[in-house]
């Protein structure tokens, strides 16, 4: 009886651990938690930085966004997908389209894998508002970056480098969100398109 | 019926573990974020400029490029604190962190946001009206929009304004 209640108590307290790690995010990513918001596959938690988040939630957000703002200082949406649905990776070109959106300014950032910036001498990690205005003038209304290893052949277009991510995502920051956005992000983000242009050779 | 008794204790030890581990991780993680910082030398109670978000200088995970980030580890088990930062004509804030990894205060440092500072004090001393209350070690985080080198230049020369310091 000793023995079986030893075996219950360590079989237990090991699967309590290891399901805590995972519902936490710390082993192979864990399931979706906190407020999430989904629009048009880009997803944003808005729990991020708030003391009142769940303690699902905070696990989460130390391991993935520690040190992270309140949504009333800037917002994140994250993509990992084309608009075919597809896992952004090193191998494809996209271009990645979109206008204005309702916050003080905004920047799209290319993290890898492991929520770094990808380990590359590019100079080319994030594209933003003022990269926009310089583009199509200072109202920004329409705007587009392409994302591959290389640089673009057309050094006029703006172009974002995945060198050295293997597969990577796309992070939309709002510094300042309106009030409305905050309220009904649904209604008021239209969030930028990404488009597969075509991918090398075996990574289709 | 033999087994009973040994799935009780099961889910028990399983409930057990799981909530001990999860409540766990965030201070873990901190706890983590401070020995790395102390690594690469950021002091306590002093502010310290980070080098522009490379690859190469990242130091937490998803820094933005268009940041200039500053950065202080302090600790009121020795007595309070005062932070402040001075404001600027971009977009700028002052976020505190504690152990859990909240953020427990953030502050505008717009122009217009009149910003003056801000005392943080453990539970037992809360004899400051306005003051953060905050037990232990926490982390202060200063944050400028700066997507240039320009930019980041002047942002990095407000930090011999910027105080984070015990108060004595």
């Amino acid at each position: 009886m000793v023995l079986r209640l030893l075996v219950a108590i360590i079989l237990g307290a090991n699967f309590g651990a290891l399901s805590a790690l995972w519902f936490g995010g710390m082993i192979s990513g864990g399931p979706k938690l906190g407020k999430s918001i989904e629009i048009a596959g880009w997803h944003g938690d808005w729990s991020i930085g708030s003391e009142s988040a769940n303690p699902y939630v905070r696990a989460r957000v130390a391991r993935n966004g520690l040190l992270a703002l309140r949504r009333e200082e800037a917002v994140y949406f994250i993509k990992n997908e084309d608009s075919d649905g597809d896992r952004l990776r090193e191998t494809c070109t996209y271009q990645v389209s979109g206008g204005t959106y309702p916050a003080l300014w905004w920047s799209i950032t290319l993290y890898d894998g492991a929520n770094r910036l990808p380990m590359n001498e590019d100079e080319r990690l994030s594209f933003d508002q003022t990269m926009a205005e310089t583009l199509s003038g200072a109202d920004a209304r329409s705007w587009a970056f392409q994302v591959s290893p290389t640089p673009p052949s057309d050094p006029n277009t703006a172009w974002v480098s995945s060198k050295s991510s293997q597969t990577f995502d796309l992070m939309l920051r709002l510094y300042k969100p309106a009030a409305d956005l905050l309220q009904d992000p649904e209604s008021v983000l239209t969030p930028p398109t990404i488009e597969r242009i075509h991918c090398a050779e075996g990574g289709s | 019926m033999r087994w009973i008794v040994p799935l009780i204790v099961f889910v028990l030890s399983l409930v057990i573990g799981h909530s001990l581990v999860l409540t766990a991780i965030p201070a873990f993680i901190m706890g983590k974020a401070h020995q790395s910082f102390e690594k690469q030398g950021v002091p306590q109670n002093a502010w310290t400029g980070s080098p522009r978000q490379t690859p190469e200088t990242q130091r937490i995970v998803r820094p933005s490029p268009d940041l200039a980030y500053a950065i202080c580890r302090f600790d009121t088990t020795t007595g309070p604190v005062f932070i402040t930062a001075p404001t600027w004509d971009g977009y700028g804030s002052l976020s505190i962190f504690n152990d859990q990894t909240d953020n427990v205060f953030v502050a505008d440092l717009g122009a217009t946001s009149g910003f003056q500072g801000i005392e943080i004090r453990r539970p037992a001393e809360n004899t400051s009206a306005g003051a953060l209350i905050l037990d232990g070690r926490g982390i202060a985080l200063i944050r400028r929009l700066a997507p240039t080198e320009a930019d980041y230049q002047r942002a990095t020369a407000l930090l011999s304004d910027a105080v984070c310091a015990p108060i004595n």
